[in-house]
């Protein structure tokens, strides 16, 4: 049996418990008698969230010169906008905890998939482009389509990562070769089923051929050039063995230099310990600490 | 005062001019001693070069590739080479990405985490 695009995202459930912080917050934003401290008292309702936030606040993912004691601190200083795009990524994995790891190390896949925000969202504040917390989730979200693969349709991972190690090949070649169809796709579809903004959207469905974007070409550039820069420096898995081509003219769309790569290694290093107990929790300790 | 470009900072230095980032918030103030940890706040925040008070003294650190042994050498290069799905030399980012990626495999080896995170499968 073959199974469409839609068939296999239907099986996924809807966005984790912060999005009914992120409603609360809608709404608090457009009640003009609100203040910071009734946004603060919305998240500090659920005191887990609350401590993640604090914590990469604090973390040099931000690299604030002054500590963060509250909740209402962080949401003044990272903003309102900000802060929702990282509880919708925290929403995110909530959704694909607990994906067997049978054909690719979770630890791994969440590792690539934080590295390659942490590298998408570096890029974007080096080349000043606005909302960097977008490119975050962008860079997050990339590969979510085949966890969606994983867990909807176990039989025909197995076939396709039996192409996949019988071949040179790479695995959304072997992805399209059984299914006919992409992860990329796949990711797009379950977005747009999220209700996601398009940018995100395109960011996703693009991120091997970012040319084909339209008019979210710089979007699509920058998760693509991070995607190929965690895959070259490998910051964890995502199953693929091998390092995908780079399209040079994302490279110069988004105006990458060998020193801004350079430095914004260094960043991942930095940052991707905080990151991962911020977002991760306890479902995906991390073992293995960067050089 | 001497501009030194963030990845060149050694901790120990002393920064001469404040530093902001683009929305004018202040990440470092003058007088502040460089530690690795700020350098990493400073590329994060994509600081481009810090004005600091004396840059006498900093040493580039010698290539690191010099500092394995070539078998090693050659053992790391021949499997990094493996898994680029496009030819080393198709394109000079191309080159650039496999030195860079090669030096972190590198430090990786001299720091005891031997040929980690190499493969999945």
């Amino acid at each position: 049996m073959t199974n469409s695009i839609k068939q296999l995202t239907e099986g996924i459930p809807s966005l984790g418990s912060c999005t009914g912080v992120i409603a609360e917050i809608e709404r608090i934003v457009k009640d003009p008698a609100s203040t910071l401290a009734d946004l603060g008292e919305i998240i500090e309702k659920d005191p887990d969230l609350a401590a993640r936030l604090l914590r990469l606040g604090n973390s040099a993912f931000y690299g604030f010169a002054q500590r963060l004691e509250t909740v209402s601190e962080a949401i003044s200083l990272i903003g309102i906008r900000q802060v929702e795009d990282l509880l919708l990524a925290s929403s995110v994995i909530e959704v694909f905890e607990g994906v067997p790891a049978v054909h690719v190390n979770m630890e791994s896949f969440w590792e690539h998939s934080l590295a390659c925000g942490i590298c998408a969202r570096c890029i974007a504040i080096a080349r000043q482009i606005s909302a960097v917390e977008k490119f975050f989730l962008a860079g997050l979200i990339h590969d979510l389509g085949r966890l969606v693969l994983l867990s909807q349709v176990p039989k025909k991972a197995t076939e396709i990562f039996a192409v996949y190690h019988g071949q040179r090949i790479l695995l959304r070649d072997a992805e399209r070769e059984i299914l006919g169809f992409d992860h990329a796709q796949i990711g797009e579809e379950l977005l747009r089923g999220w209700h996601y903004p398009p940018n995100l959207v395109q960011a996703v469905a693009h991120h091997h051929r970012p040319m084909a974007a339209g008019i979210f070409q710089l979007e699509s550039s920058v998760v693509h050039v991070a995607d190929y820069i965690v895959h070259v420096m490998q910051f964890g898995n995502s199953g693929e063995k091998y390092i995908p081509p780079l399209n040079l003219r994302a490279w110069e769309r988004v105006g990458m230099t060998p020193d801004l790569v350079e430095s914004i290694i260094q960043s991942i290093d930095e940052q991707i310990e905080a990151v991962h107990e911020s977002f991760l929790r306890s479902s995906h300790p991390r073992t293995k600490p960067r050089a | 005062m001497p501009k030194v470009k963030t990845e060149a900072l050694r901790a120990g230095m002393v920064v001469a001019a404040e530093v902001k980032n683009m929305d004018n918030m202040l990440l470092v103030s003058a007088g502040c001693v460089i530690t690795d940890k700020l350098i990493g706040i400073l590329s994060a925040w994509g600081i481009s070069d810090v004005e600091v008070q004396a840059c006498d003294g900093v040493e580039e650190a010698g290539d690191i590739l010099q500092q394995l042994p070539a078998e090693t050498l050659k053992e790391l290069s021949t499997g990094l080479e493996s898994i680029f799905w496009e030819a080393i030399d198709s394109s000079p980012v191309q080159k650039e990405a496999f030195k860079l990626a090669l030096r972190r495999k590198a430090k990786q080896v001299l720091a005891g985490k031997g040929h980690s995170h190499d493969e999945q499968h």
